[in-house]
């Protein structure tokens, strides 16, 4: 199956990592551990990473970086109890539960 | 191989800038970069990273412009403020109440805050900025959380927040206003105190609902296409902009830009992400902080609208 998107590890450095020129030409989207998302087979998507110093990852490794992120925050959140506190009154105090995150191919 | 001299009769200019002012169909060689560029129309505008803010937070207030504005409050609980100069956050003066989901109006050099929660009670506190310090203004009548808020220092407008109610700030004194149809919270406004803007939010289900306020009355507007609350707008009533929120399952990247009447799609936000604040206008907007599960980001981005734009062309 081929695939639809490419991943990569970069650090968002902040003004210049995405440019108008970059959003305006393909569709670049972030997950936890500093994974970024953009189109496969696109030139101006890779030349995008080669730009951010982008570490290319599988969709697989990429999912372990994610996967690496929310998992211990969903432990924290889980093991985070106040006596006689109602499951809303939780989620009032330490906002919604960290949601798993599933990377497309 | 043709040339373009030989195809349209002139050369393609070399220079060492880009050009400030673009008409369509323009080409130019960049002597710097070494790149071709053209000018090319996009119809949905686009979102580019800017500097990050220096504390991660959600749920905070904001005023001013995509190249002074301004951040202030929010949660985890803070009272510091940051001010945006168009590449990079810097601090400013802290504000006297910590507080997250209050509201902001104004300009980067006279912001006005205003509402929100202390972790105790409900805030009708609000305070004055001046480019460098916080000083107490006049108490809402309502204290409220989630609320929105636009307008100026001295004709500011508060409305929503678990409430209809709409106050009007004249720089010293809150004054109550129409009460909008559909009373919600963790909406979204824009605009000034005669011409307000709400859109979005809890009622307590998540609605699309538009509101235009004259500056005694709140009627209908076009319903946004994405149903969302915690999200953010900025710009005016005929000119808006939406960006970001929840739908009740996932954070949300969807921009819409509203006319006055409708609203249409824009491009998306690179980070999505729900409590985010913004500023500036339709065309020079600016989305910063915000919840992207699983964490708080400190993420900024620029938001040009639609219009002439430049490309570089690229050989694959």
């Amino acid at each position: 199956m081929s695939k639809t998107y490419q991943y990569c590890v970069a650090e968002n450095w902040g003004k210049g990592f995405i440019e108008h020129e970059d959003s305006r030409a393909f569709s670049i989207s972030s997950f936890p551990g500093n994974i970024w998302r953009v189109p496969a087979n696109t030139p101006k998507a890779n030349l995008w990473i080669n730009k951010v110093l982008g570490s290319p990852k599988t969709k697989d490794e990429a999912q372990v970086i994610v996967n690496g992120i929310i998992t211990p925050k969903q432990t924290t959140w889980d093991n985070d109890n106040v006596a006689d506190e109602t499951s809303a009154e939780k989620i009032i105090r330490l906002g919604k539960r960290p949601t798993d995150i599933t990377l497309e191919l | 191989m043709s040339e373009y001299k030989t195809i349209h009769g002139i050369h393609v200019q070399a220079l060492d800038t880009d050009p400030s002012n673009l008409g369509a169909g323009q080409v130019w060689y960049n002597t710097t970069s070494n790149q071709l560029k053209i000018t090319a129309v996009s119809t949905s505008g686009s979102w580019a990273t800017g500097g990050n803010m220096g504390t991660a937070r959600y749920s905070l207030g904001s005023a001013g412009t995509q190249t002074a504005g301004l951040a202030f409050g929010g949660s985890p609980m803070t009272n510091v403020t940051q001010h945006y100069d168009g590449s990079a956050w810097t601090g400013g003066g802290n504000m006297g109440t910590s507080r997250y989901a209050l509201a902001g109006a104004g300009t980067q050099t006279t912001g006005l805050g205003f509402g929100g929660y202390d972790g105790n009670d409900y805030l009708n506190a609000t305070e004055h900025y001046d480019g460098s310090s916080w000083t107490a203004g006049g108490n809402m009548g309502t204290g409220r959380h989630y609320l929105g808020g636009c307008g100026t220092q001295t004709a500011g407008l508060a409305f929503g927040g678990y409430s209809n109610a709409t106050e009007h700030y004249d720089g010293s004194a809150w004054t109550g206003g129409g009460n909008m149809a559909t009373s919600r919270y963790e909406l979204a406004g824009a605009g000034t105190q005669t011409a307000g803007l709400v859109f979005g939010g809890k009622t307590p289900s998540a609605t699309n609902a538009t509101e235009h306020y004259d500056g005694s009355a709140w009627t209908a507007g076009g319903n946004m296409g994405t149903t969302r609350y915690r999200l953010s707008g900025t710009g005016t009533q005929t000119a808006g902009l939406a960006f970001g929120g929840y739908d009740g399952s996932n954070e949300l990247t969807a921009t819409e830009h509203y006319d006055g009447s409708a609203w249409t799609s824009g491009g998306n936000l690179a980070t999505s992400r729900y409590s985010l604040s913004g500023a500036g206008t339709q065309t020079a907007g600016l989305a910063f902080g915000g919840y992207d599960n699983p964490s708080t980001t400190n993420a900024t981005e620029e938001y040009t609208g639609p219009g002439i734009t430049t490309q570089t062309v690229t050989a694959s």
